[in-house]
């Protein structure tokens, strides 16, 4: 006989991890107010499939997953509506002054692309190479990169003079 | 990784991963060894540290930045799961026949005088009363929207919050059981950082209602009220609502409603509902 799937309310543990969703959506948006409108969507799809998350799992890592492929759609749609090209609003093709709102943009703007995901993945939350490889569906060897590059660019950063990293 | 395709890659990659713990014994070893005699390669180490260092404290900084509360009242907003719904194998037509135009043409007719005749029937019955589950219903909003309110005028009060100090215990239960008519025993909560303040009678939906005022560490009051109910039932099933800036978690207990209130962006407000639950019934 075939068990009924369980429906688990995910939406407490949500809004605990809404610091970090937001700071991994900057990440991939660089835009503060875009980032908001992914983790909304995000939370609310999650909600919406929460049978699906397996419990076993850190529900961090399946969030996380979730942002990125949602991201890709829009990024997708996008291309689409504008023809091939760079995101607009990828805030390295924008005016600094007008694109560093934040300090987590500034942040996030001064690493090479794509670093700044897998930094907080293996770097901050102590995921593994192949936990941060699944999630950005990326491989270890570019996780190995970018991780490397990013420290690097931090260490440069902070032997520049005035810097304020 | 095989160990091989690990050792192609840049002395930094390879240093970066000893940094995670990613490497093999077998490179583990040989980087160790490498750092130890080469000044090149201890310095690219000492680097890749310091970048990661600078790194996390930069993104534990940028962290501090509040959430936006609108984000935190989206997913409170949000209706939780529907349990998934198995529609089983297609069964197949009950009617092996199609009917034909003229044929679903005067079922229709059909209906529609069979249902004109019932609602002109049921038109012409003098009205009925409205149900005791829908008079229930109405009167726990009105309760609630009263608590909201008392929550958003007592919680701002800094020299007069309660009207029986904490320092009362025995006080407060023998004036609000008496005042209530609903039995109850102090919840202790400083599981959940929160301190008892004291205590207040309200009147909340036209009733004697008590209300117990707890204080968490950023100063803000989180509230229990408690009313005893018309309706007796037995339903532990929390819910939670949002009136403007104040979040609601409510349920009922045999006899008694409760609703735990305080700032909507609270996302511990379910946790104390529930330690609530678990201690405040006699």
């Amino acid at each position: 006989m075939r068990q009924p799937v369980p429906t688990i309310d995910l939406r407490r543990d949500l809004i605990g991890l809404l610091p970090k969703l937001r700071r991994f959506a900057m990440t991939l948006t660089t835009n503060p107010a875009e980032a908001d409108a992914l983790v909304q969507l995000v939370c609310a799809r999650a909600i919406a499939k929460s049978h699906l998350w397996n419990a076993e799992t850190r529900l961090g890592s399946w969030l996380y997953t979730i942002t990125r492929m949602l991201w890709a759609d829009e990024k997708k749609k996008r291309k689409q509506r504008i023809g091939a090209g760079p995101a607009d609003t990828d805030c390295r093709n924008v005016d600094p002054v007008e694109a560093y709102s934040s300090p987590l943009q500034h942040l996030i703007a001064s690493l090479p692309e794509g670093s700044a995901s897998v930094f907080i993945l293996v770097g901050i939350e102590g995921h593994s190479y192949q936990q941060a490889s699944d999630i950005l569906a990326i491989p270890v060897a570019t996780v190995m990169t970018r991780l490397a590059a990013a420290r690097l660019q931090f260490a440069k950063a902070d032997a520049l003079p005035g810097s304020e990293t | 990784m095989s160990v091989e395709s690990f050792r192609k890659m840049s002395l930094e990659i390879r240093l970066s991963g000893l940094l995670d713990g990613e490497a093999s014994r077998e490179e583990k070893d040989e980087l160790e060894r490498l750092i130890a005699t080469d000044p090149k390669a201890r310095e690219a180490f000492d680097t890749l540290k310091r970048g990661s260092d600078i790194g996390r404290r930069a993104f534990d900084d940028a962290m501090q930045e509040p959430v936006p509360l609108a984000l935190v009242r989206s997913i409170k907003n949000t209706p939780p799961p529907r349990k998934p719904v198995s529609l089983g194998p297609t069964r197949p037509s009950f009617l092996p026949i199609a009917p034909s135009g003229p044929q679903a043409l005067a079922a229709c007719m059909l209906l529609f005088v069979l249902g004109g005749g019932l609602g002109y029937l049921l038109g012409i019955q003098p009205a009925a009363p409205t149900s005791s589950l829908q008079m229930t219903a109405a009167t726990t909003t009105a309760w609630l929207d009263d608590v909201a309110a008392a929550q958003r005028v007592y919680a701002r009060q800094t020299q007069h919050l309660a009207e029986v100090p904490a320092s009362e215990p025995q006080e407060i239960v023998t004036w609000l059981s008496a005042s209530t008519g609903a039995g109850f025993r102090l919840p202790d909560l400083t599981a959940q950082k929160l301190v008892l303040q004291g205590a207040r009678l309200l009147v909340a939906g036209g009733r004697p209602t008590g209300q117990l005022l707890y204080r968490n560490p950023e100063g803000e009051i989180i509230s229990v009220a408690f009313l005893k109910s018309v309706a007796n039932g037995k339903t532990l099933d929390f819910d939670e609502t949002i009136r403007d800036n104040i979040g609601l978690v409510s349920w009922q207990n045999g006899a008694v409603n409760y609703v735990v209130a305080g700032p909507s962006s609270d996302a511990a407000l379910a946790s104390i509902a529930e330690q609530v639950a678990a201690q405040i019934s006699n």
